[in-house]
């Protein structure tokens, strides 16, 4: 009963803290995720095996860097482990931006009648509570989320200006 | 001599003023009144020359909408509310007792079994061996390099294909 409710508890706090992180990169980095939503909206196929291949591309590397750090000598396993963590906080970013496009696009189509911080906040909560869904959100909603996001911020920085 | 303000000026073109008669002396023998009264006079006759503007747009509707109450909160919305409430305090004992005899072990074992499952596929991958590459004599290609190396085309490719009409 403990774990359950320590499980319960945890899983609430990150809902939480996800969801601010989400109001709070799209009020920061307002411009970068107008984009990447519109990006979402027009082209989420594109945006999504974009998003894969980057994630997977960058993912390797990233792996091979850190594994080849691991076994090697203190000076080159730092000059191995900088790129691949630059490499991170770069997927991180694009991912911060992309999920955050993502969580306005689905407020916008599931409460549309809500101001916008609400949108993105109950948009926020429903995507965490739907990634949380054992296996299906694991393996299938989040990995597809992900992918759509990165592609769609990449996809931003290509967008002409309206 | 004191000149009459613009207050007077427009109190005796509305015929409000309470001295007409001293406000007519003073402009007998006052050129510059006399001037700023034609002026008024003028000014007055051109804005009254223009046509009569119509409202495009209500303005009361969107006031009411304003104070309305929100779309969400109808009779039907708050029926059901209460209805709701009514369920909550009438369930509420019934799920007191049900409560501590649900085996809440089960969802503990559940997590526990996925993550394990989770585990067992990240060793599964970390214990994948990238097959060897045949070596290529007039460049000492490691296997590791050589599958970076095509891993690198293919990215380059897949982002050229996707971003193509993207990049004019």
């Amino acid at each position: 009963m403990d774990d359950f409710f320590r499980i319960s508890l945890i899983a609430v706090l990150l809902t939480f803290t996800l969801v601010a992180y989400f109001l709070v990169v799209g009020a920061l980095f307002n411009d970068r995720v107008t984009k990447t939503r519109n990006a979402i909206r027009h082209m989420p196929a594109r945006a999504f095996w974009l998003g894969l291949v980057n994630l997977l591309f960058f993912g390797v590397i990233a792996f091979v860097l850190l594994s080849v750090a691991e076994n090697a000598g203190a000076f080159v396993k730092g000059i191995l482990t900088i790129p691949a963590l630059v490499i991170l906080a770069i997927i991180t970013g694009l991912l911060s931006s992309g999920l955050t496009g993502m969580v306005s696009q689905l407020g916008e189509k599931l409460f549309p009648d809500l101001s916008a911080w609400k949108q993105n906040f109950w948009a926020a909560v429903i995507l965490c509570v739907a990634c949380a869904l054992p296996f299906v959100g694991w393996f299938l909603l989040l990995p597809y989320v992900c992918f759509v996001g990165i592609g769609a911020t990449i996809l931003s920085f290509f967008q002409r200006n309206a | 001599m004191k000149h009459l303000t613009d207050e007077l000026l427009n109190e005796y073109l509305d015929h409000e003023a309470e001295d007409p008669a001293g406000i007519e002396e003073h402009l007998a023998s006052c050129a510059e009144c006399t001037s700023r009264l034609t002026e008024f006079k003028s000014l007055f006759a051109e804005l009254a020359s223009l046509p009569e503007a119509s409202i495009t747009r209500p303005v009361v509707i969107p006031l009411a909408k304003a104070y309305a109450l929100p779309r969400w909160l109808t009779w039907t919305a708050a029926v059901q509310s209460a209805i709701a409430l009514a369920a909550i305090i009438i369930a509420v004992p019934f799920l007191a007792d049900l409560l501590p005899k649900i085996d809440t072990r089960v969802l503990v074992d559940l997590a526990v079994e996925a993550q394990s499952q989770w585990t067992g596929l990240l060793d599964l991958l970390s214990q994948v061996q990238i097959p060897s590459m045949p070596e290529i004599p007039f460049a000492e290609f490691s296997s590791l390099m050589t599958a970076l190396a095509g891993v690198s085309v293919l990215w380059l490719l897949g982002n050229g294909l996707l971003l193509k009409n993207q990049m004019k």
